[in-house]
């Protein structure tokens, strides 16, 4: 076990709007999302989204999503995002300071999928899109 | 036949040779002849000599277990040197002598002390015979004589022509049943018939042993010879139906083979295969291609995260990196002795710290074993996972431009392919490809039709030629058998005609012995009443079925054990008589003492009877002096051809011939 996962060790689930997860639901059987991880890629991806538009909300009414632990290795992203918001080392110190990362996270995710399910209105178009994001930006 | 003469050479008392009896047998009407002897001197002596030189043994005397050989010959015998007996009798038709018959015996003179003269037969008799020629030129031996014998006088009812009046009840005494009925047997010639039914049985059991054994299942061939030809017939027709089926079939495969090349079948083939390669190839890049976009999805998603969170992963690195390097960052310390070192207001650097102060506070924190190691940990951690993290998003990104280029790749391909499709589309436009199509298959269906056909119409001449092999070899079979059963018929035919002549045989047996026994018996019991005196007490003589004879008595009674002597005689006489009559065989009928136990009343009655009742036979009596009375005589003297008189010669102590 490593020390990531003492940390996180008796955090169970990560939380959605409870309204929100019709759209978890939806995308899951898109096929962009066909042989990935299902609810935690697609919750990365909407955190990342709600955080690289900086947009977040308070869940209103929480919904158990999915273990935690289930994020493995890309735990670093939900706690670097919570630690690059909150600038604070302490969230790597106990559980509540990572609880507290989390709930930020998930209040990005709040929004960020609503961003995503907008951009998966095109779905041919949504990896063609990222991609040359990802390249323009990275590479170009 | 007649027995004209008897010549005795040394034969018991009949001393030295030439000792010749002469029957007159010239006078028809006369035909008996008398040897006239007392007691004693020879007249069985000369009755054994002519059964002697007939069969080599001598039959009525007691005499039989010694020597034949004279004895006074023997006395005049040399030691060791040899002596011959010899008979010889001459019997004539006639013409004159037809057969002359001659026995020799040779004997050994002994040296026996005790006996005083004694001989042994050295080697076996001489026995011949001579048979008057055809043309009566000269006499030509008789081969087989004993067979010539047996055929002139069997030995069997010899005692019937050669007889001693005085031992003749001794016939009926025992074995008669066998003796009659061998001797009504003989008499009736029968021998021949049992002969003939032997032979016949024994033809039987040999035709019984050819007769073959038939195969049980013989019954059965002929069905399945008929189960072979209807088996046969149905391959026949099945075959037929196959060859017709396969011209058909081959007539249909040219057809379709020329509409095939007339629709240019090759080319539409070849075309078609193509279309199905390049769909195959496109349906292959296509499957790669969404594979690929699966695959990119993935890497996108996850790129994108990492792309999006690319600051603050780096931020946080960024300090991580700073603290691990930061000397502020709290050394490897155990816990335990952080708390020791505030209980001293001390830091784990040596200085002194404030109460309340922000050191003593983070100091706190760290001597919170659990925080402070997990602290510890997560940033060592971080340390060396958020570089990765970072650092494969270039690495990804190249990986995304690979796949990308795959499916571009792939959708090019795919496009040519397309093109290619189209072309061949285009190419086909026209021909009837469906047509075709359906006719290739048909064509493939009809030449997979005509193999097994072919396949078919070999198994059928196989079955066929398998079918007529079993036939013949059942056929072959049945002719053998058939071959058999006819001679088995045949065999059987004969064998029930020898069964049926062997019933016949039995049959004409029976018939000719009833009747001869019926005759025999009428006759013996006629000829008893003209023998004996007093036959008139006697109610009935006869030869009963089993053949043996019976003779009863005024009130039914059975006397034929206690009859006298002389009624025994007459008795034997007047069957022996009638049996002679029925015999057929032209023999003379020799009697020793005919006489010898009757009385003077009966002798007459006999005298005048018996050689009536022999008539036509040459009668020979051999009677004593005592026996040839004057009423004998008298009756007798008529019918007698010639008398012969035997005498003892006490001096030369030889039986002299007069």
């Amino acid at each position: 076990m490593s020390a990531v996962d003492e940390l996180i060790a008796r955090i169970n689930y990560l939380n959605i709007e409870s309204d929100k997860r019709k759209i978890y639901n939806k995308l899951k059987t898109s096929i962009i999302f066909a042989n990935t991880r299902g609810n935690p890629d697609i919750f990365l991806l909407s955190l990342t989204l709600g955080f690289k538009y900086n947009k977040r909300k308070k869940l209103k009414k929480s919904s158990n999503l999915f273990r935690v632990n289930e994020l493995g290795k890309d735990i670093w992203i939900p706690l670097s995002i919570g630690y690059k918001v909150l600038g604070d080392l302490s969230i790597f110190e106990t559980k509540e300071g990572v609880v507290m990362a989390l709930k930020i996270c998930e209040e990005y995710a709040n929004c960020g999928i609503d961003i995503l399910n907008g951009m998966m209105k095109k779905p041919k178009e949504f990896t063609d899109d990222i991609i040359r994001e990802i390249i323009k930006e990275d590479v170009l | 036949m007649k027995l004209s003469k008897i010549t005795i050479d040394n034969y018991r008392g009949f001393y030295g040779e030439g000792n010749t009896i002469e029957f007159n047998v010239d006078d028809s009407k006369k035909k008996i002849n008398l040897i006239i002897a007392r007691n004693d001197t020879g007249k069985t002596t000369l009755l054994n000599s002519i059964y002697w030189c007939l069969y080599g043994e001598e039959q009525f005397s007691d005499k039989r277990s010694k020597s034949i050989a004279s004895n006074k010959k023997i006395s005049k015998t040399q030691i060791n040197a040899r002596l011959r007996v010899k008979v010889t009798i001459v019997l004539n038709d006639e013409k004159g002598p037809k057969y002359t018959i001659t026995r020799e015996r040779t004997f050994t003179r002994h040296d026996d002390a005790e006996s005083g003269t004694s001989a042994s037969q050295c080697g076996p008799d001489n026995f011949y015979g001579l048979e008057r020629n055809e043309n009566s030129t000269g006499f030509d031996p008789i081969e087989h004589l004993d067979v010539f014998i047996e055929s002139m006088i069997p030995k069997g009812i010899s005692s019937f022509f050669i007889l001693d009046g005085e031992q003749l009840k001794a016939i009926f005494s025992s074995d008669i049943n066998y003796k009659i009925k061998d001797s009504i047997e003989k008499v009736a010639n029968i021998t021949s018939l049992n002969n003939m039914i032997a032979n016949l049985k024994l033809l039987d059991r040999k035709y019984s042993q050819e007769t073959k054994k038939i195969d049980p299942e013989y019954s059965k061939i002929q069905s399945r010879i008929d189960e072979c030809d209807e088996r046969i017939d149905e391959k026949q027709n099945k075959l037929k139906e196959a060859i017709a089926k396969t011209e058909d079939l081959r007539k249909q495969l040219n057809e379709l083979s020329e509409f095939l090349i007339d629709h240019s079948e090759a080319t539409i083939r070849r075309l078609s295969l193509e279309e199905e390669r390049i769909k195959k190839e496109s349906e292959r890049v296509n499957q790669e291609r969404k594979d690929n976009e699966t695959e990119l999805s993935n890497m996108t998603i996850s790129s994108y995260v990492i792309h999006n969170s690319k600051d603050a992963l780096g931020e946080t690195l960024k300090k991580f990196d700073e603290l691990s390097k930061s000397p502020d960052f709290p050394p490897a310390v155990e816990p335990s002795e952080v708390k020791q070192l505030l209980k001293k207001g001390e830091c784990i650097c040596g200085t002194k710290i404030k109460n309340g102060s922000d050191e003593e506070k983070r100091l706190l924190r760290l001597s919170d074993a659990r925080s402070y190691k997990t602290y510890l940990k997560v940033v060592s951690l971080g340390v060396a996972v958020l570089p990765e993290m970072i650092d494969c998003l270039e690495s990804k990104i190249k990986d995304i431009k690979n796949v990308k280029r795959k499916i571009n790749d792939c959708e090019k391909t795919l496009q040519e392919n397309e093109k290619v499709i189209e072309g061949i589309a285009q190419e086909l436009k026209g021909s009837d490809k469906e047509e075709v199509r359906k006719k290739r298959e048909e064509k493939e269906t009809t030449d997979r039709d005509i193999l097994r056909s072919g396949s078919l119409i070999v198994e059928l001449k196989r079955d066929i030629s398998d079918l007529e092999e079993a036939k013949k070899e059942c056929e072959a079979k049945q002719t053998t058998e058939k071959i058999k059963a006819m001679k088995n018929q045949i065999i059987i035919q004969k064998s029930e005609k020898c069964k049926q002549f062997i019933e016949y045989a039995k049959e004409i047996k029976e018939t000719i012995l009833k009747t001869i026994k019926d005759k025999i018996e009428d006759t013996t019991a006629q000829n008893f009443i003209e023998l004996h005196w007093k036959a008139e007490d006697y109610e009935r003589v006869s030869i009963s079925d089993d053949f043996s004879l019976s003779v009863k008595d005024r009130y039914e009674g059975e006397i034929i054990n206690e009859l006298s002597q002389g009624a025994a005689l007459c008795f034997g006489l007047a069957f022996m008589s009638a049996l002679r009559n029925y015999s057929g065989y032209d023999v003379p009928i020799i009697i020793d003492s005919p006489v010898g136990k009757i009385d003077e009343g009966n002798r007459e009655k006999i005298a005048n009877n018996l050689p009536n009742q022999l008539e036509g036979k040459q009668v020979i009596l051999f009677v004593t002096n005592a026996e040839y009375t004057s009423v004998f005589k008298e009756v007798l003297e008529k019918k007698i051809a010639s008398i012969v008189n035997l005498i003892y010669d006490k001096e030369k102590g030889e039986v002299v011939i007069e």
